[in-house]
C-alpha cells in the first residue's frame, strides 16, 4: 500500500508568500556560502543534504486529499483543493485505457474538503463515474456539492457536470469490501460529524483520522480510537493545535493537537504517526519545530516505546 | 498518583507526587475538586517537585482548574517542575496560559503575598 498527500492543510488553501520565500532563499544564500558549487552534482548535494526541509521544500499548502496508490481503480480520501493537482496528473498520465471510475471517502463535507472538485476535470468528462462514499446521509453529500456549484458560489453548475456522480453511505463500526480493500469509519467528535477511515489491503493498515476533537481524555474518550488505530501501519492525524490552544481559544472548533496525537498512536501500537490538517497560520519553520517537538513529546511519555512520527506536506508518499 | 493539602492563609497548596496520565487523570481531577468551589478563596498552588509524569489528559484538569478559578477571580500557578514535566508544559504550550514559578515560594509570594508556606 501506497499513501500520496495531494493536500494537507486544514481549514483553507495557504500559499508561501514573497517574504517566505526570500527568507528561504537568504538561508540557503548564508549556508552556501564558502561551498564549491560549481557542478550540478554539487548543487543538487547542497540542496538536498544540507539545506534543512523547511528551507529546500516546505509542506505545501493545499487543503485535505490523499490517494491510496493501490487498489484497481484510484482510491482517494477527502476533496480539499489537493484533488485538483491530482486531476491534472490523472489526465496527463491517461494512456490508451483511461481511469473512468474513481473511489472518493470523504470524512466529512466542510468546504476545505470539497473544494477541489469543480477543479478535478475526471467531473466533467461524460463516462466517467465518481462514486463518493461517507458516513454522511447521501442526500446530505450531494446538497453540500451541489450547492457548492450553483449560482452564485461557482459559474458551473451541479447538473452540467459529464460525469456520473454517485454517493454511496457507508455504515460505521462494520467492514465494507471496496476496491480491494476492507474498509471500516468511526463517527468523530466535529462539528456536524466527521468519519474516520480504517483501510487494510494486504496485512497493511492506514488509519485516517481529520477533524476530530479529542476533548475526552479518560478511558471511555479515547478507548474507542485506541481500538480503531490499534497496529495500524500509519495513522494520518488532525494535529491542528497546540493542546493549550485546542482546550482555550480554540476550544470547540473541532481540531485536535499534536500531543493527543501521539499519545494515541503510542497506546494503540502504531508504527507511524502523521501529522496532518495543518494550522494555514504556520509556516514551514513552525510546521518543522513542531515536529522536532512531538518527537520529543513521544520519547518523554512513550517511555520506550517507539514510534515513528513524521509530518505530512503535499506531494508525500509513504510506503506501507 | 498521590496529593497532600496544606491550607495557608491566603493559598492552598497542594502537593502533587507520582504520575498523571489518562487513567489517572480522574484521581488529580477529584484532588482539585474540592478546591475549586465558590465558597473557596486564594489561590490555588501545585507543587509539583515529585510529579514524575504527565500526559495530556492532567493538562486538561489543569486548563479546566485554572478556568474554574479565573471565573471566581482566583488564581492557579503550578510550581516546581522537573526538567521532564516542564519540557511536557512547553510543548504543549501550557507555558504561554499557566502561571509556572520555579519554586513553590515564589508562587506563593507572587500570587498571595500574604502566604507563606509554613
Amino acid at each position: 500500500m501506497q499513501v500520496r498527500f495531494w493536500g494537507t492543510r486544514g481549514s483553507i488553501p495557504v500559499a508561501a508568500g514573497g517574504r517566505a520565500i526570500r527568507e528561504k532563499i537568504r538561508r540557503a544564500l548564508v549556508q552556501a556560502a564558502g561551498r564549491s558549487l560549481e557542478t550540478d552534482a554539487q548543487i543538487d548535494s547542497f540542496i538536498d543534504d544540507v539545506l534543512e526541509f523547511p528551507v529546500r521544500h516546505g509542506y505545501g499548502g493545499d487543503t485535505s486529499c490523499i490517494q491510496i496508490e493501490s487498489g484497481k481503480e484510484p482510491t482517494l480520501l477527502d476533496m480539499g483543493s489537493g484533488l485538483r493537482r491530482f486531476g491534472q496528473q490523472i489526465m496527463g498520465a491517461e494512456a490508451a485505457e483511461p481511469v473512468r471510475l474513481f473511489h472518493i471517502f470523504m470524512s466529512h463535507l466542510h468546504w476545505d474538503h470539497i473544494m477541489g472538485f469543480p477543479f478535478f476535470p475526471p467531473a466533467y468528462i461524460p463516462g466517467n463515474t465518481i462514486r463518493i462514499y461517507g458516513g454522511h446521509e447521501p442526500s446530505v453529500m450531494e446538497e453540500a456539492f451541489e450547492r457548492q456549484q450553483s449560482n452564485p458560489c461557482f459559474p458551473v453548475y451541479w447538473d452540467q457536470l459529464g460525469a456520473d456522480i454517485e454517493f454511496v453511505h457507508l455504515a460505521p463500526d462494520r467492514w465494507h469490501a471496496i476496491n480491494g480493500f476492507r474498509v471500516k469509519l468511526m463517527v468523530q467528535p466535529h462539528h456536524g460529524g466527521s468519519y474516520g477511515y480504517r483501510f487494510e489491503r494486504d496485512g497493511k493498515t492506514l488509519v485516517y483520522s481529520t477533524d476530530a476533537e479529542h476533548k475526552q481524555q479518560d478511558d471511555s474518550g479515547i478507548g474507542p480510537f485506541v481500538d480503531f488505530f490499534r497496529n495500524a501501519d500509519l495513522v494520518v492525524f488532525d494535529a491542528m493545535y497546540s493542546l493549550a490552544e485546542m482546550i482555550t481559544v480554540k476550544e470547540d472548533w473541532g481540531h485536535s493537537s499534536n500531543v493527543i496525537g501521539a499519545e494515541l498512536c503510542l497506546l494503540a501500537g502504531v508504527k507511524h504517526y502523521c501529522m496532518f490538517h495543518h494550522e494555514p497560520s504556520y509556516d514551514d519553520e513552525m510546521l518543522h519545530t513542531i515536529l522536532q517537538e512531538t518527537r520529543r513529546y513521544a520519547e518523554i511519555v512513550g517511555e520506550g516505546k517507539h514510534l515513528k512520527i513524521t509530518t505530512a506536506y503535499d506531494d508525500m508518499v509513504i510506503d506501507l | 498518583m498521590d496529593y497532600s493539602v496544606q491550607q495557608l492563609p491566603d493559598a492552598t497548596l497542594i502537593d502533587i507526587k507520582g504520575r498523571i496520565d489518562h487513567k489517572s487523570a480522574k484521581d488529580f481531577e477529584e484532588a482539585l475538586k474540592s478546591h475549586l468551589g465558590e465558597d473557596q478563596t486564594g489561590a490555588l498552588v501545585l507543587d509539583l517537585e515529585e510529579l514524575e509524569y504527565m500526559t495530556s489528559a492532567g493538562l486538561r484538569v489543569l486548563m479546566i482548574a485554572a478556568k474554574t478559578l479565573a471565573g471566581q477571580q482566583r488564581k492557579l500557578a503550578v510550581a516546581a517542575l522537573q526538567p521532564l514535566i516542564a519540557e511536557i508544559f512547553k510543548i504543549s504550550r501550557f507555558d504561554l496560559v499557566l502561571k509556572i514559578y520555579p519554586t513553590v515560594e515564589e508562587a506563593l509570594q507572587a500570587l498571595s503575598p500574604g502566604a507563606e508556606e509554613g
